[in-house]
């Protein structure tokens, strides 16, 4: 039970995101556009000197670094002339940040806040890609919820069987469920 | 106030009853989403040829994409739930799914050519593809009460939480305990996501 209120928060975001990803078009038309805009929030002169050889991961954690942006993020691009891209994630506002390596010029885009987009966004965030504490922890406690999912569903089996009056509906609840889901599982 | 509790506590036990297989298969595909690496889940099986022939279809300029990957496939007997793209202007790619598998067909426009490859069963792909499945544009009715039974388990599990907290709350020795719980969950959960 104490497992069950602590992951209460996860186990409602995973529920309500579910149903966000599952009504996309839905969604889509509250809109006026597919994805959140992104808004130019600053651009700036940006001289740092990379060696000709650094690789387009190490000059994205510099800039991160020096903007005072460190976390999550992905690298693209910063190849072959074409600009270098870091989408540095976060829940609430993630930012694209451009560098092109000729101007020497750095853009920063903020993406609008739309509630169905921070939903969809931590249920997707997981694994233990990240090199940072925090991303870790979110994993963590991702896997937490995970296994406390198949335990409390295994739990609850048992404790069904231990109440002898909720024998004969709890049955016919879980076989329904279960012959349910062999059915799609045969006919998807 | 004994009959809501009843109710309340009969609600949480049956419905999770009915939705145990959905919890542990949205348990077990997060945790090989989570640790892909351990698994290698994230690494299709190879694709093995079935068929590669001729082929004719017009495809007219602006024709949308999908209604003529459901063409392509009701030619090939494969209907059912698909995605499209036009990766290249003269290449349609449609993959197939089925929980069990997953067939691509690939249309060669110019060169009027069809081919066909699918993927091997593995079991860890067949409870991803459980995952992944969901929403209501896929043409089948199959699909869209799948689609349906994914809503159910949504709000199911909210269901769940909500009687849970009032489980929780109806039951005064568990209060101050249950408290810190949830309390801790909260204020753990916004920190993460606020810093996330």
């Amino acid at each position: 039970m104490f497992l069950g209120l602590f992951l209460a928060p996860w186990m409602a975001m995973y529920a309500l995101s579910t149903l966000v990803m599952n009504h996309r078009e839905f969604v889509q038309t509250l809109y006026p556009t597919k994805a959140p805009e992104m808004e130019r929030e600053r651009e700036l002169d940006y001289t740092h000197a990379f060696p000709a050889n650094a690789a387009p991961a190490e000059i994205g954690a510099q800039i991160l670094n020096d903007l005072g942006l460190v976390g999550a993020h992905r690298v693209s691009g910063g190849k072959e002339g074409k600009p270098l891209v870091i989408d540095r994630q976060h829940a609430w506002a993630p930012r694209r940040i451009t560098w092109q390596a000729g101007t020497k010029k750095l853009v920063i885009e903020r993406q609008h806040f739309r509630s169905a987009t921070l939903l969809e966004r931590m249920h997707r965030r997981r694994g233990y890609d990240q090199p940072y504490a925090l991303d870790d922890t979110w994993a963590f406690s991702v896997d937490l919820a995970v296994v406390a999912m198949v335990f409390w569903g295994l739990s609850g089996l048992w404790l069904w069987w231990e109440l002898r009056p909720t024998r004969g509906l709890g049955a016919i609840c879980a076989a329904g469920g279960l012959g349910l889901f062999v059915l799609f599982l045969i006919l998807l | 106030m004994k009959s809501f509790d009843h109710f309340n506590r009969r609600t949480h036990l049956y419905l999770g009853l009915f939705l145990t297989p959905w919890l542990v298969m949205y348990g077990f595909s997060s945790f090989l989403i989570s640790h892909h690496a351990w698994f290698r889940s994230d690494q299709q099986p190879a694709w093995q040829p079935v068929f590669d022939r001729e082929y004719q279809r017009a495809v007219p300029e602006g024709a949308e994409l999908r209604s003529v990957a459901q063409g392509i496939l009701a030619d090939c007997g494969l209907e059912g739930a698909f995605w499209a793209q036009r990766p290249k202007p003269d290449e349609i790619r449609i993959n197939r799914f089925r929980f069990w598998d997953e067939t691509r067909l690939t249309y060669a426009l110019k060169d009027h050519r069809l081919r066909a490859e699918k993927q091997k069963l593995r079991w860890d792909q067949v409870v991803l593809r459980m995952h992944f499945r969901g929403g209501f544009m896929q043409p089948t009715l199959r699909d869209t009460l799948w689609a349906v039974l994914v809503d159910l388990a949504c709000v199911g599990i909210l269901v769940w939480v909500a009687s849970g907290l009032i489980m929780w709350w109806r039951l005064a020795r568990l209060r101050f305990w249950g408290a810190l719980a949830v309390l801790g969950g909260t204020v753990s959960f916004v920190l993460l996501i606020s810093r996330l």
